[in-house]
């Protein structure tokens, strides 16, 4: 027992022996770096007060920068103990962290500038390594920073001001530790930092004074970034399983997504009508029907305001009035059809500041008409854009030009006055009639029917047969209505030019027997009116005229072209409306039109094109979806309105749609994209997303790179509304299930994203399998993509040479070399740009 | 003197034993990391047609390579400027000459497992293979390479990104004097302080050599 025990006393004696010796022979290595850093930094104090001051903005930079440290150099002086190695620690780092910053104040001798075509033709492997040690190096930086921070900390908790000294660094524009890698280390999802550091340093942030609050409330509460849901569907419109059969596989190659003109008749239509909703023509004054609205009210005003300032000027009140008549016309007209430059920028998705623009363009065209009289009434660029009433001083150029010069009349918009006739017409047309409502004032349609049904019994009791009696008292009616139409128009067409009611009523005269209008047989059909139902044919001219036809093929009469436009229109229209207080297009074919473009707009983002060029394709899509519909149901209707049956009707729409431009568009788009649009049998759509492989992913993001190389793309004409729309050459983002696919953080390639520059700067994946990475040519060409490259490269050669100090210090006499010392270089003696190695190892 | 040495063993025990465990676990979680040899399947492209025409064995190639990262990881600082991909080629090198280093210790390492704890054969090179591990590790996570990537997949970043920092002219920027003057006085002093610094963080490491060494 004795014995075991002693054996024992000994073996452990010696093992603890061994433990502490090898302590022991680190505390002298360490020890003995006290002293040779003691001696370096009393040498590194001496070379600081030696150092000459200098003009170079530089130089100062880091001299000021250098004397900053003085006081954290003397705490690791005092502190170079082996029990207060962690408070040594603290310090070197923050020294080391410093001295490296200052020294990038001073430019690299030299430095590598690679060409566009280098930068531009770097292959898919490349571009996969920088993305990846891009990724890695933006949490790299942020564990780093973070663990500085802890540092940083710790010395202030032992009375060093270091956040001021920090402060102070970044004043001197010393590249360190500022607030966006404080954010980083502190809201990072990589951070070492826990809540007490976390708060400690915002507290020493705050302490040093130099940060401002908001940006302060940033770190401190950096803004929630909300993920939006990939692959959102409209809760009634669930995904096919994605390996449902009836999903056809991937076109092999995938084109583009394929835009449309929009149809700009629609878009013009739109506007117009949006325009015309500006005025109320039902209003009647002094046997004028007078136009009520805005744009009156404003056209008054300024009216009375050039008569004022012209009065001013010195003209006469004859030479006042016309110009003021003028202006008011001109402004009338001017702001009709600015009206509807601005609505063609919305009806086409623009918004309103597009349209605004839209304007502003229209307006200063010198080609335009009315950008005379806008320079007559403004001064460009003075006054609020708001403000319709002239300008004083604009004014009296335009009247010192005019001078004692002739004033000729303002030549009414033709195009406005067809519009406003046409628009009074329909107005009429459209209204609620009521029974006796007022003499000459009656519903033209129930006056049709009356004149159907008395022509209809007339032929009947001439003899003609059921059917033929059916045609001749339809056609009747609908002459009728043609000439009800046609002389409509030409009354509200003078009325609208300012005429009164009596003038109107000659304006028709002399159409009515002019003859142009082709209905002179029919006005002698229809005989002498009856004056109390002046829109009935008399018994016997019409009676006459049917004995006349008899015997003969009796076809039913084609409307005229004008009224079945008018017609099918207004059943196309029926359903349609504009809100003013969302001040949207409301009825289903726009709700239809959100519910497709929506799903283009959603599967662009997924295959990594940017917002707003997904919002390209919306707007173009959406476009072609409601011209599709507005088509498609004149179609309809207009075959409904020739007498077809819906059946016959919606076949006749079959045919239009194989044959239109839409068919192509709308398949090709369709299949490409993995949207399907299907329409059930009561005609309610349902859109189907089908969800792509990566492959087609991969392979839709490649095709849209494509069109970047092209350049055919234009967001401009988009803009202005105009026939083209074309994609955006812009950036193109990654989805995060791509990225997930492809085992990146959404987060981690955020960071990258944003990392690797400026706004804009994107990646997406490529090719291959699902791994592959992609920095754009556009992207690569940045040069701050090569800078972070360098920096990543520098980084790594300082830690690997660190690392290589590191193993040979610690295989300082040891036979197998653990670092790569290659003692029987060849080529040593000889190599050009080698270090010299100093035989001692100092 | 029973007495005296019971107490003496009371205490020593669990102090020396804990201690002994901690250098253990640490030196385990090290050999874990060490990997073993396998010879690549594939070379980057620049690799192949710089070395590996008419050398194809491995010992050709791991012999080339060590040569071109000993010149490599010699240069001066000025070399490493104008050419920023060279570092970074070296540390191509350096996994190919880890790997080497894990072939021809192989035997040793096997040795040094089957004994260990219990005993510590050949600890001076399996010390050697960890400190050389340390340098890779260190130079992979500086470019945020897994330690558990291949090295066919190392050498292939390493690579790729060297030859990427390589491409373009190298254009000469004018330093002023005072500049490099105070360039100078900061480097001095910041490898001095990087001495220190490593020593008081690479403590474990070298209690691991060490303790391995004898």
């Amino acid at each position: 027992m004795k014995k075991f025990l002693l054996i024992l006393f000994f073996n452990l004696f010696l093992f603890s022996n061994s433990i502490a010796d090898i302590d022991k022979t680190i505390n002298e290595g360490i020890e003995k770096e006290f002293e040779d850093y003691k001696e370096s930094l009393e040498k590194f104090k001496n070379n600081i007060d030696k150092l000459k001051e200098q003009d170079l903005n530089e130089a100062k930079i880091i001299d000021q920068s250098l004397s900053e440290l003085k006081q954290l150099l003397s705490f690791t002086e005092n502190n170079l103990d082996l029990n207060k190695q962690e408070e040594l620690l603290d310090s070197l780092k923050v020294i080391d962290k410093y001295l490296g910053d200052i020294s990038k104040v001073i430019p690299n001798q030299f430095s590598r500038v690679a060409s566009n075509e280098d930068n531009e033709n770097i292959d898919e492997n490349t571009l996969k390594v920088m993305t990846s040690i891009g990724t890695s190096m933006k949490s790299k930086r942020a564990k780093k920073t973070s663990d500085i921070l802890i540092s940083m900390n710790n010395l202030e908790e032992n009375g060093l001001n270091i956040y001021s000294v920090n402060q102070k660094l970044i004043d001197l524009d010393v590249s360190t530790i500022g607030l966006n890698e404080i954010n980083a280390a502190l809201n990072s999802k990589n951070t070492i930092l826990n809540e007490g550091d976390r708060k400690e340093t915002i507290d020493n942030l705050k302490k040093t004074g130099g940060t401002k609050d908001d940006d302060l409330a940033k770190i401190i509460e950096p803004p929630k970034i909300i993920e939006p849901p990939i692959d959102p569907l409209p809760p009634d419109n669930p995904l096919p399983p994605p390996d449902d059969p009836i999903v056809p596989g991937p076109p092999a190659d995938l084109p583009p997504y394929e835009d449309l003109d929009p149809n700009t008749d629609r878009l013009k239509d739109f506007a117009t009508v949006r325009t015309l909703q500006n005025y109320d023509y039902s209003w009647e004054r002094d046997d004028y029907r007078i136009s009520v609205g805005r744009p009156v009210d404003e056209a008054l005003e300024v009216q009375q305001s050039v008569y004022d300032e012209a009065i001013r000027f010195g003209f006469s009140e004859d030479r006042a009035n016309m110009l003021a008549n003028n202006a008011y016309s001109a402004y009338y007209d001017m702001w009709f059809h600015g009206s509807e430059i601005a609505e063609q920028t919305r009806a086409a998705g623009g918004s309103w500041e597009e349209a605004d623009r839209a304007l502003e363009r229209w307006l200063l065209d010198p080609e335009n008409r009315y950008n005379e009289w806008a320079l007559n009434f403004y001064r460009v660029d003075e006054g609020d854009e708001d403000e319709y009433l002239p300008n004083p001083d604009a004014l009296k150029e335009w009247f010192s030009k005019i001078g004692d010069g002739p004033i000729d009349a303002y030549e009414l918009s033709e195009d406005r006055l067809d519009k406003e006739a046409m628009a009074r017409t329909v107005s009429y047309l459209t209204q609620d009639f009521m029974q006796g409502q007022g003499e000459g004032e009656g519903d033209p349609y129930a006056e049709a029917d009356e004149v159907n049904e008395f022509v209809r019994n007339l032929a009947l009791d001439k003899g003609f047969t059921d059917e033929q009696a059916n045609i001749l008292g339809r056609n009747a009616a609908s002459t009728y209505l043609d000439i009800w139409l046609d002389g409509t128009y030409v009354m509200e067409k003078a009325l609208a030019e300012g005429l009164s009611y009596a003038e109107a009523d000659q304006a028709v005269e002399r159409w009515a027997v002019s003859g142009e209008h082709g209905y002179n047989d029919w006005f002698e059909r229809w005989g002498e009116s009856d004056p109390e139902k002046d829109w009935m044919p008399d018994e016997n001219t019409f009676g006459a005229y049917l004995d006349s036809i008899k015997g003969t093929t009796i076809e039913l009469r084609d409307p005229s072209v004008i009224r079945k436009d008018i017609e099918v229109s207004m059943r196309v229209y029926e359903n349609l409306s504009y809100n003013t207080d969302t001040l949207q297009w409301e009825g289903e074919v726009f709700s239809e039109a959100d519910q497709v473009s929506q799903a283009f707009y959603d599967r662009a983002i997924e295959i990594g094109l940017t917002e707003e060029q997904a919002r390209v394709i919306q707007i173009n899509n959406r476009n072609a979806y409601i011209d599709t519909w507005m088509e498609g149901t004149y179609v309809y209707q207009e075959k409904i309105y020739e007498g077809y049956s819906s059946e016959e009707a919606d076949q006749y729409v079959d045919s239009w749609f194989d044959q239109s431009r839409y068919n192509g568009y709308w398949s090709s788009n369709e299949n490409n994209w993995g949207i399907e649009i299907e329409e059930d049998d009561n005609g309610n759509i349902r859109v189907v997303i089908r969800p792509l492989t990566l492959e087609e992913k991969i392979q839709l993001g490649e095709n849209q790179q494509k069109l970047q190389v092209k350049g055919d793309v234009n967001i401009d004409k988009l803009k202005e509304n105009v026939n083209e729309q074309v994609i955006l050459k812009d950036e193109v983002g990654i989805s995060a299930e791509a990225l997930a696919d492809a085992g990146i953080s959404k987060e981690d390639f955020d960071e990258f994203k944003e990392a690797m520059g400026a706004k804009g700067n994107t990646i997406s994946i490529i090719g291959g399998e699902l791994k592959q990475l992609n920095i754009f040519g556009e992207v690569m060409a940045d040069p701050e993509i090569l800078s972070a490259a360098q920096e990543a490269a520098r980084d790594a050669a300082a830690e690997a040479g660190q690392a290589l100090a590191a193993a040979n210090d610690a295989e300082a006499g040891g036979s197998d070399p653990g670092a790569p010392r290659i003692e029987n270089d060849p080529t040593a003696a000889t190599c050009k740009g080698c270090k010299y190695i100093d035989p001692k190892g100092d | 003197m029973k007495k005296i040495i019971l107490i003496f063993i009371i205490f020593l025990i669990p102090t020396v034993s804990f201690a002994n465990q901690d250098i253990i676990n640490l030196i385990n979680s090290k050999l874990n990391e060490l990997g073993e040899f396998k010879e690549p399947t594939k070379y980057p492209k620049g690799f192949e047609e710089k070395h590996m025409k008419g050398c194809k064995s491995w010992t050709c190639i791991s012999n080339k390579s060590a040569n071109a990262m000993g010149l490599i990881f010699k240069r001066t600082d000025s070399y490493n400027q104008k050419n920023p991909g060279n570092q970074i080629y070296g540390m191509a090198y350096f996994e190919i000459f880890y790997l080497n280093k894990l072939k021809k210790n192989k035997s040793a390492l096997e040795k040094f497992k089957a004994e260990w704890p219990k005993k510590i054969v050949n600890g001076k090179k399996i010390a050697s293979i960890i400190k050389t591990n340390e340098s890779r590790k260190t130079m992979r996570a500086a470019l945020g390479i897994d330690i558990k990537a291949s090295p066919e997949e190392a050498i292939n970043i390493y690579w790729t990104l060297a030859d990427f920092l390589q491409k373009g002219n190298v254009e000469k920027v004018k330093v002023d004097e005072t500049l490099k003057k105070r360039q100078r006085v900061i480097s001095n002093f910041k490898n001095s302080l990087g001495q220190l610094k490593r020593k008081i963080e690479k403590q474990d490491l070298l209690r691991i050599i060490e303790y391995l060494e004898g």
